[in-house]
């Protein structure tokens, strides 16, 4: 630096200092290229980096900074070059660590030359729009080195080489790898994705197709999934050991697609170990495996949900055909059960209580229990079943739960009234036997589907309840105005208000001489204090308790119907008695008697009457004997006890046709609902809003709607309209 | 790295100054020499002469006063002839010292709108014209609004 100085005595005048030599920048530039030159030699340490620079500073501050700047470059760019050769004739697998070398030694002297140029830097560049001095740096390096033809391919192959061998089990240095990744990464997202991702993505995707295409062959689903799965988090460590993290979601979108979306189908329906084998088997490892993986797919989790779904209808299916599984209800209904549960805990142990999953479920069962059209009453019988003998000894909780099951059954029924008559009948059965283990168990279910369906559901089956009690009542009051009869045969009325219980057909029959008494004294004490009642015996539904003394001496008591009891009640008069005898004396209905007589004559343990002929059936010309040879183990002997059973196909029709005639008054309430908000209405809307509305009882049949609406039409409730033969309107 | 408080610098003229480490790294490009490990022998040479001392000084005292006593300070600070006007900001160039750098800009700022017009302007810094009398006439007339 020049050190002429004028100095200017006048007013603070001023003098430019004027550089007068020359070769100036020459001089300047030619010092600071040498630095350059040792830096890279590794002989940094004997240079003055004041020195260095002050140079540079001068040399920009003089307006130089081109020179300086082009300099650099030149300088830099042959020191790679150099470089760039070094590295080419490295051999083998010391290929990588010298190119790390290098690297390293470049970035340390980056920054040095960085920092002698920081004049440069600061001024210099950002006027004239130039790359900074450490970007410069990298991209010539990228430019010399990384993208140098003889470097180019040939790291790449090295890294590519590097990650299959680590893949194929060998171990590789991550460090090293790991170096090598973020000079690509620092030299440009770009460079790496170039250079490097693009290839490797490409190069995995092969190599996992292969691999999928040899594992699918040899292995089963659960081993094949196992593989899949291991070789995803493998991949997944490796982007953290040494990759850029962005491209953890890129490969593993490669190894979803390749192992698992491109052989979803395959892997879902293998045989013997697909799917459906899983499900049967409980396999809920293997099944939260294909779960996880397959999620991460498009289309992953509904393929499976639809294969089980369809896998689910037709177990169902096969389950409510099966002609030999229909034998037995109770059976029947906990295979159900069993099902359900068996369903639920896959859901919730191997599909992490998926909803949707849960909700295939729940259409599954809807659909195929409604398949069977007897399942409302199966189900009816299965709760008669529990709530006789079934619940016996069971804790209050473990009752609660077996309720609930039913009631989550209940819910999938589409015709919920025949399970409301059906269940009417077994609990009038139940009531009326004294056959129930327990009441609080009774009402707790009235409860649950009083909250499921409303109070007209139930009302009528509290009334049951209710009637029973008022009895109870009814006859401690009976006996207590009449303290005479205590001595003679006991009598127990249950008094039953006609429209809770379930309609029979009252049918009397011709009662012995000392019950029919007995039974005149109840009806006028009850109709002393009930004025306005009609009482009608139903012989059809009592039982009686009878002692009975045989042949031998045997003595034993004998719990019979009311029909049993009027036919051996004869034989206290007659020994001998024929079938038409005993039709004229009983007045019973030939059917019912037929039975009656069976249950007494013909069945081995219970026979305390003798036929002739020994026949099976019951003939009108039979003759029957009290049988004095009449043996039991037991003093009580049941006879002809009238259990809930499944219903005879002409019964079972009965129903049906009771149930249908119940459902037409339900449909016209519900047209007429509709219409009379509505006023004006169409054919196709409603028939929609009447399946709607009835929809918590039953599925209602277009057609009948049809024809409740015609029969509205003709009793003036609704017409039609002039113009359109499709629209009606409601007559007020 | 120096690791006592004060770090010695020699200037140019070989004068060696006691400076507070605070202070010292105040300047830029001292901090960032004092990072290098191999250079510890070469923070202690400087160029800029007494100008140094000066900007030293200014700089410790920038860090005592208060903000309202610093432009008084300063303005007698800067009240010096042209010739070490221009060494002070050279030095706070090269030594990247910000506020100095600010202080010195100041006053030149201050001195130009002195100036009364183009001419003055010149003469004080000593700027030589090197416009053609074509082109100043078409500036100026360019620029006429502004009363230059």
């Amino acid at each position: 630096m020049s050190n002429q100085k004028k100095r200017n005595f006048q007013i603070e005048a001023f003098k430019h200092r004027v550089v007068v030599d020359p070769k100036y920048a020459e001089k300047t530039w030619s010092i600071l290229e040498h630095a350059i030159h040792e830096i890279y030699n590794h002989n940094a340490s004997g240079l003055s980096f004041e020195e260095l620079y002050r140079n540079a500073y001068n040399m920009v501050l003089h307006k130089f900074g081109e020179k300086l700047y082009s300099g650099l470059v030149a300088t830099m760019t042959a020191h790679l070059k150099e470089i760039s050769k070094s590295i080419e004739a490295a051999q083998g697998d010391l290929f990588l660590e010298e190119l790390n070398r290098k690297w390293n030694d470049h970035n340390k002297a980056l920054q040095m030359i960085r920092d002698i140029l920081m004049y440069m830097d600061r001024t210099y560049i950002p006027n004239t729009h130039k790359t900074p001095v450490h970007e410069l740096g990298l991209n010539l390096w990228r430019d010399n080195v990384i993208h140098s033809s003889k470097i180019q391919s040939r790291l790449l192959s090295m890294l590519l080489e590097l990650v299959h061998r680590e893949r194929t089990g060998e171990v590789i240095d991550r460090g090293l790898m790991r170096n090598i990744i973020k000079m690509l990464m620092d030299l440009g997202s770009s460079v790496y994705q170039e250079d490097f991702e693009k290839p490797f993505l490409e190069v995995s995707a092969e190599f996992y197709m292969g691999e999928s295409q040899k594992f699918i062959e040899c292995c089963d689903c659960g081993d094949y999934l196992k593989k899949a799965e291991l070789r995803l988090n493998e991949e997944i460590e490796r982007v953290t050991h040494y990759l850029d993290v962005k491209s953890e979601v890129k490969i593993t979108n490669v190894v979803e697609k390749e192992m698992i979306a491109n052989h979803m189908m395959r892997l879902v329906h293998m045989e013997n170990s697909g799917l459906v084998n899983m499900l049967l088997d409980d396999k809920y490892e293997d099944l939260g495996r294909m779960y996880n993986l397959f999620r991460r797919v498009p289309n992953g989790l509904s393929t499976i949900r639809d294969v089980m779904t369809s896998h689910l209808r037709e177990i169902g299916k096969q389950l409510v055909t099966d002609a030999e599984k229909l034998k037995d209800p109770v059976e029947f209904v906990q295979r159900l059960l069993d099902e359900k549960d068996k369903y639920d805990s896959i859901i919730s142990q191997a599909f992490s209580n998926d909803k949707t999953f849960q909700n295939a479920l729940n259409s599954s069962f809807e659909y195929f229990i409604n398949l069977n059209n007897r399942s409302p009453e199966f189900i009816s019988l299965f709760v008669d079943d529990k709530l006789r003998k079934g619940l016996k000894g069971v804790s209050e909780e473990d009752v609660e739960i077996i309720l609930d099951k039913v009631m989550m059954l209940f819910r999938y029924l589409q015709e919920k009234d025949v399970f409301e008559k059906y269940y009417k009948q077994h609990l009038a059965k139940r009531l009326l036997s004294g056959k129930t283990v327990s009441d609080d168990a009774e009402r707790s279910l009235i409860v649950k589907l009083k909250t499921e369906c409303g109070y007209q559901f139930t009302s009528k089956l509290e009334g049951m309840f209710t009637d029973m009690k008022t009895s109870q009542d009814t006859m401690q009051g009976f006996y207590a105005s009449h303290p005479e009869l205590t001595d003679g045969p006991t009598l127990v009325v249950q008094v039953l208000t006609t429209g809770s219980w379930p309609t029979q057909p009252s049918i009397t029959c011709n009662l012995p001489a000392e019950t029919s008494a007995l039974c005149e004294k109840f009806r006028s004490y009850y109709l002393g204090t009930h004025t306005g009642r009609r009482l009608s015996w139903q012989t059809n539904m009592g039982t009686a308790d009878i002692k009975a003394t045989f042949g031998k001496g045997q003595k034993h008591e004998l719990n019979v119907s009311t029909y049993q009891m009027c036919v051996l009640m004869l034989f206290n008069n007659a020994d001998r008695l024929s079938y038409k005898e005993v039709e004229q004396a009983t007045g019973i209905p030939a059917s019912d008697l037929k039975r009656c007589l069976q249950s007494m004559a013909c069945v081995k343990g219970k026979n305390v009457l003798r036929k002739e002929p020994m026949s099976k059936d019951i003939g009108e010309d039979d003759a029957f004997f009290v049988n004095d040879k009449f043996t039991s183990k037991f003093y009580k002997v049941k006879i002809g006890t009238v259990v809930a059973q499944k219903e005879s196909e002409p019964e079972k029709q009965e129903t049906r046709q009771r149930v249908e005639e119940d459902r037409k008054p339900q449909i016209e309430a519900a047209i007429v609902r509709i219409m009379k908000s509505r006023r004006v209405l169409d054919h196709n809307n409603i028939i929609a809003e009447v399946t709607k509305q009835l929809q918590s009882r039953f599925l209602a049949n277009p057609t009948e709607i049809k024809k409740r609406i015609e029969s509205l039409i003709e009793r003036d409730f609704l017409e039609r309209d002039n113009n359109d033969r499709k629209l009606y309107r409601y007559l007020a | 790295m120096l690791s006592s408080k004060n770090s010695a610098l020699e200037s140019k003229d070989n004068e060696i100054f006691e400076v507070e480490e605070s202070i010292a790294i105040q300047s830029e490009l001292i901090k960032t020499m004092a990072t290098m490990v191999n250079s510890k022998a070469y923070v202690n040479e400087r160029n800029q002469m007494g100008c140094w001392k000066q900007a030293n000084y200014h700089v410790e005292q920038n860090n005592k006063i208060v903000d309202e006593e610093l432009s008084d300070w300063e303005s007698k600070f800067f009240e010096v002839d042209m010739d070490d006007l221009h060494e002070l900001f050279m030095a706070a160039n090269y030594l990247e010292i910000e506020s100095l750098l600010n202080g010195v800009a100041k006053r030149v700022a201050d001195i130009i709108k002195a100036c009364m017009n183009v001419e003055v302007i010149r003469q004080t810094f000593g700027i030589n014209n090197d416009f053609a009398a074509q082109q100043e006439e078409e500036i100026r007339k360019l620029n006429s609004w502004n009363h230059i």
